[in-house]
């Protein structure tokens, strides 16, 4: 997982081995985890690399995900971004973004607060697993997912009726873009006003973890934005909690 | 003092998880089996704080629960969550159009629920 992803599990989490990898281990036709495991670590940017990394890492995320990092997004970061020339079209960047509901949930915001930049803004949104940003682009959630932090009335407002659970509206799928990506490799070549990646530093270590906040700090254009969870810190100006800028 | 909830729901496990649920966030509640006791309770009770009802109830249902309620001055505002198992969009919608506050799809997880509550009290 480390060579594949740079994700680092601890003593606590070898309980996840079982019942994580048994299913996927069958599901790839092999006839136990270890077979699958020797296959995955002979090939760290194969397939059943990225299988096993997806199986091992926690997708759990969802909509407006701490309420108050989107409070200071919206009150605060781009407020600021719009100071010096007025409201603009942004780029943003959704690194890790898992299934998506982090790039969705900027999308409705910009929606609701700054239409006349929802527009034009572009937001891409990027994980290491193809499976995840396949699902990601599909942007088909559940009753459990579409339960966390979405009100009804953005239900309504943003979603239609698909199969099996509520999918993003066109109008907000066009605004979002997906790609592959390992934020152990060289970002995109795109500058960012805003460059979020939450909750996933946690599983780098220290080396690992200086070399992603380098490339997530590179990414960014000055006077951007870094938004991290709330207990992971960097070493820029903090204008709130999980929010950094680049001056 | 502790905020003041009615559960509605026709059924008994239903109630005794959401009150559970309620009570473990401070809440005290009251429960009523269908729509016609709820609005006895409610209309007897000096205070209440927030309904959570379901919708599919036999006699009075939680859509027109929620109606009637919203058609009673002194319910007007009162925060209204439907918690339901009918989780479809349209649903939803029918479910703002009658005025609560709040939609909460069954089955839901007990953070789900407390963000509910918070969002629909302005928390």
């Amino acid at each position: 997982m480390k060579k594949t992803s740079g994700v680092v599990l601890s003593d606590e989490q070898s309980y996840l081995l079982d019942s994580r990898l048994g299913p996927v281990a069958r599901e790839r036709g092999f006839g136990s985890i270890g077979e699958f495991v020797n296959a995955a670590v002979a090939v760290p940017t194969g397939p059943n690399a990225l299988a096993l990394v997806d199986a091992m890492t926690t997708h759990e995320t969802f909509f407006f995900r701490d309420v108050g990092f989107w409070k200071s997004l919206e009150e605060l970061v781009l407020p600021r971004l719009f100071a010096v020339a007025g409201p603009r079209p942004l780029n943003v960047w959704s690194a890790a973004c898992s299934h998506g509901q982090e790039a969705y949930s900027l999308a409705m915001l910009l929606e609701e607060k700054f239409p006349a930049v929802a527009r034009g803004t572009r937001i891409l949104g990027t994980d290491i697993s193809p499976a995840t940003v396949e699902r990601a682009r599909e942007g088909l959630y559940s009753n459990i997912e579409v339960n966390r932090g979405l009100s009804a009335a953005r239900m309504v407002k943003y979603f239609e009726q698909g199969r099996g659970g509520l999918r993003v509206k066109p109008l907000l799928r066009e605004r979002v873009q997906w790609q592959v990506h390992n934020l152990l490799q060289l970002p995109p070549g795109v500058r960012f006003d805003i460059v979020m990646c939450r909750n996933v530093l946690i599983y780098f270590n220290e080396a690992d973890r200086k070399t992603v906040l380098q490339f997530l700090t590179g990414a960014t254009a000055p006077g951007g934005f870094i938004g991290v969870g709330a207990t992971e810190m960097m070493s820029l100006p903090s204008l709130a909690p999980g929010w950094y800028t680049k001056s | 003092m502790s905020k003041l909830a009615v559960v509605v729901d026709d059924s008994a496990a239903m109630r005794r998880i959401q009150t559970r649920a309620m009570e473990g966030l401070g809440w005290t509640v009251r429960a009523a089996s269908n729509g016609e006791e709820a609005l006895a309770l409610l209309r007897s009770m000096e205070r209440v704080d927030l309904l959570l009802t379901d919708w599919h109830m036999p006699g009075l249902d939680g859509l027109e629960l929620v109606k009637v309620l919203r058609a009673d001055a002194q319910f007007a505002s009162l925060p209204i969550l439907m918690v339901t198992s009918d989780a479809v969009l349209e649903s939803v919608q029918k479910a703002l159009e009658a005025g609560v506050n709040d939609f909460l799809m069954k089955p839901f997880t007990n953070e789900a629920l407390a963000e509910r509550v918070a969002g629909v009290m302005g928390g």
